[in-house]
């Protein structure tokens, strides 16, 4: 169950870039897999994978744009790295990355997301987001190269 | 090959010759390239962070496993007919009283006649009535069992009217 709850959490921190909203969908993605309970079949991963991204994307069109993400909850996320030189450098790049995560399109972060931070083979993704294993590869390399522009023009 | 096409074949990690000679050729690619790597490091250390939800009383993590849920689901439900089958039984059993048909005795009075000149106008003394306790009405006997299950929603409520 721990390993279900930080896929959900961790998924919908990276999709919607604020823990308070992470956590609200989480919430209601549990409520969700304790009400269908007894129509999934098997490993539960790919359902909740599913689920977590279609709630946050209904969060995040709900929520409004105004407000920027939560910079100190972003940095919340950092591990100590070996030097301070490289701690603040990776700490900057991973606040930026998880700012340009939130200007990416609803398909382009949800791919990004379950492609490079989850871990997920790209037929794995295809699946989960219902559409052709080529456009999963072609969504993760156009926001992969609008990421890197996006980290870059800021640094 | 132009650097658009160099930047989409790195960021979709197709490498080729030509994407190779293109990188020798171009020093924002290959900038383009490290950026890339040291992202990838970053969502590798996104992914490995731990997670974890805020528990409130919404939310049951211990989400019992589908086999557990309907074994416990036929475990209520048999408890639930022996209930059932216990109250039924009770209430047909002979030792039951059962209220018979007999006419109330009828209370004879017999009526006087007073004298009429013993009559005399008196004011009848004012007598107040004391409150009297309110009566509790017949109703019938409920017995109600109230059965909790594993899922918060769902408590499953027998009403037997005895």
């Amino acid at each position: 169950m721990a390993e279900h709850e930080r896929l959900v959490v961790s998924t919908a921190y990276r999709l919607l870039g604020r823990m308070e909203d992470a956590q609200d969908a989480a919430q209601e993605v549990f409520l969700r897999l304790l009400k269908n309970m007894e129509r999934i079949e098997g490993d539960p991963k790919p359902w909740l994978y599913r689920v977590t991204v279609n709630i946050c994307n209904d969060h995040y069109r709900r929520r409004s744009f105004s407000a920027p993400p939560n910079e100190q909850r972003l940095l919340e996320a950092a591990d100590p790295a070996p030097t301070a030189e490289r701690m603040i450098a990776m700490d900057d790049r991973k606040r930026l990355l998880m700012e340009g995560l939130q200007t990416l399109p609803e398909r382009e972060r949800a791919a990004v997301v379950l492609r490079d931070i989850e871990g997920l083979s790209t037929r794995q993704v295809a699946e989960i987001l219902g559409v052709e294993e080529a456009t999963v590869r072609s969504q993760i390399s156009v926001a992969r190269v609008k990421l890197a522009k996006y980290v870059r023009n800021r640094q | 090959m132009t650097c658009q096409e160099c930047e989409l074949a790195l960021a979709g990690e197709e490498l080729s010759q030509s994407v190779d000679r293109h990188l020798a050729e171009c020093l924002q690619c290959r900038e383009f390239a490290r950026d890339l790597q040291e992202n990838f490091e970053v969502f590798a250390e996104f992914g490995r962070e731990a997670f974890g939800i805020e528990k409130t009383p919404a939310v049951s993590i211990g989400v019992p496993r589908p086999e557990a849920v309907r074994w416990q689901w036929a475990a209520a439900a048999a408890v639930a007919a022996m209930l059932a089958l216990a109250l039924g039984l009770r209430t047909l059993s002979p030792h039951t009283p059962i209220a018979q048909n007999v006419p109330a005795p009828v209370t004879q009075i017999a009526a006087v006649e007073a004298p009429s000149s013993q009559i005399r106008p008196v004011a009848a003394p004012v007598k107040r009535r004391a409150p009297r306790p309110p009566q509790k009405r017949a109703e019938p006997k409920i017995l109600q069992i109230k059965m909790l299950t594993d899922d918060p929603d769902v408590v499953i409520y027998w009403q037997i009217e005895n």
